[in-house]
């Protein structure tokens, strides 16, 4: 749940926190955040959950060479360049699993910064979907 | 940085940390603080030491691995922590006999909480100078946070035993003077933040429409020093009425309501000290 804020980039933790090819399960204002630290430069946060039984990624592997998570609980590939799924649960196929999310994320001085959306923000995405209708007029749209 | 979320300077932090110091008696468990109440409690129950009743705001964590538990420490520090149950043991205790106070209404005198006290772990952790807020962030998604500047203690025995799995076994918190649901069980991590942190009371409130203004009032409120009392029981009032069918003052007001009656604490892998627990609820 957002709680209203004034900034949109909150503090997420030091950068030498983040080891090279490490993880981090972190607190970001009111929201859970996984950082990947890929390279030097590249850190990717993102949901910190599987999408497929919502375990925590934390626990997985990461390989920094092809960029891609695996779930330690049933091994889902996440790539985490776009947040695709790769690879399904239990070595099957990738399915109609959605993208994950990942966070826009910044780094200033030391310290690394994630960017939460404002309440205006979450309305205009939700405006964008459209509004369920009844049974039929969706087609109407 | 929120725009309700209330801060204070440490100089307002430290003031009602010291209009928490209440007389220092001796009692028949030893010297025993008090801590004055904002406001007469209406009859407190004194409840007897071995019925300490377990109450949480959210449902208890499930599992706790002991294999893979750390204690973490993170965010504006130099020396990130991450210890186990047994490095945290070997850190220099501190004991205390505290009296607690939980909704403020079931009042339980004379806990002997033996732990560490917390300047130990900020100059272990040496936090940067402008790092005013910590957040403690607890197994089963519950988290609390306080100003940096107050007495705090994290708790890992209780009388001498270690403490009870429906009380935070393996590490809870004690922030003396402040409502017991501010004070943390199941204690995992503690994030050092840059400004105030929205714990689980701001968001939880907050999304269930409460006022910001008397949130805030409240948040700055301390047990015992002066808030107004009309922000305290409208905080209550809300709070009774969205937590009605959760928060029991009685133990066996959860009887036949659909909820949990029996143990309100996780089950625990790899650690044996609790592996025959039973509450009598």
């Amino acid at each position: 749940m957002i709680v209203d804020s004034d900034t949109t980039w909150h503090f997420a933790c030091k950068l030498n926190q983040l080891p090279l090819g490490g993880m981090k399960h972190v607190r970001v204002f009111d929201t859970e955040v996984l950082l990947v630290r890929a390279s030097k430069e590249d850190i990717v946060a993102m949901e910190p959950w599987c999408p497929h039984n919502w375990a925590p990624l934390v626990d997985g592997k990461f390989n920094p060479g092809s960029m891609k998570l695996t779930c330690c609980e049933h091994g889902m590939q996440i790539d985490i360049k776009d947040g695709e799924i790769t690879r399904g649960p239990n070595g099957g196929p990738a399915g109609h699993y959605e993208k994950c999310f990942r966070f826009p994320v910044k780094v200033e001085r030391d310290r690394i910064y994630v960017h939460l959306k404002t309440p205006q923000e979450v309305d205009a995405y939700y405006a964008q979907c459209g509004v369920p209708g009844i049974l039929g007029s969706d087609a109407l749209k | 940085m929120s725009s309700w979320i209330p801060l204070q300077t440490e100089a307002e932090v430290l003031e009602s940390e010291r209009a928490k110091e209440g007389f220092v008696g001796v009692g028949d468990k030893g010297p025993t603080k008090r801590y004055p109440h904002a406001y007469p409690i209406p009859g407190p129950e004194t409840r007897a030491q071995r019925a300490w009743p377990a109450f949480t705001y959210v449902p208890p964590p499930a599992v706790i691995d002991m294999r893979k538990w750390r204690f973490e420490t993170y965010g504006l520090v130099n020396n990130p922590l991450s210890l186990t149950y047994e490095e945290l043991k070997a850190l220099p205790t501190a004991s205390s006999v505290e009296d607690h106070t939980c909704d403020d209404q079931i009042l339980t005198t004379g806990h002997r909480f033996e732990g560490i006290d917390f300047r130990t772990i900020i100059e272990l952790t040496q936090p940067d100078p402008d790092c005013e807020w910590i957040l403690f962030e607890c197994d089963g998604g519950h988290s609390v946070s306080h100003s940096i500047h107050k007495r705090m203690m994290l708790v890992y025995r209780r009388n001498g035993e270690p403490i009870d799995p429906s009380h935070g076994y393996p590490l809870r918190a004690w922030i003396p003077g402040d409502w017991g649901g501010l004070n943390p069980k199941w204690v995992r991590r503690i994030k050092f933040c840059e400004s105030r942190d929205p714990d689980f009371y701001m968001t939880y409130f907050r999304q269930h429409g409460a006022d910001p203004a008397i949130l805030a009032a409240v948040y700055k409120s301390h047990v015992g020093s002066g808030a107004p009392i009309e922000a305290i029981n409208h905080f209550l009032g809300f709070f009774y009425k969205t937590f009605w069918w959760d928060v029991r003052h009685n133990p066996m007001g959860a009887r036949g309501k659909g909820i949990a009656t029996g143990l309100r604490a996780p089950m625990y892998i790899g650690d044996d000290t609790w592996a025959n627990y039973k509450t009598c609820l």
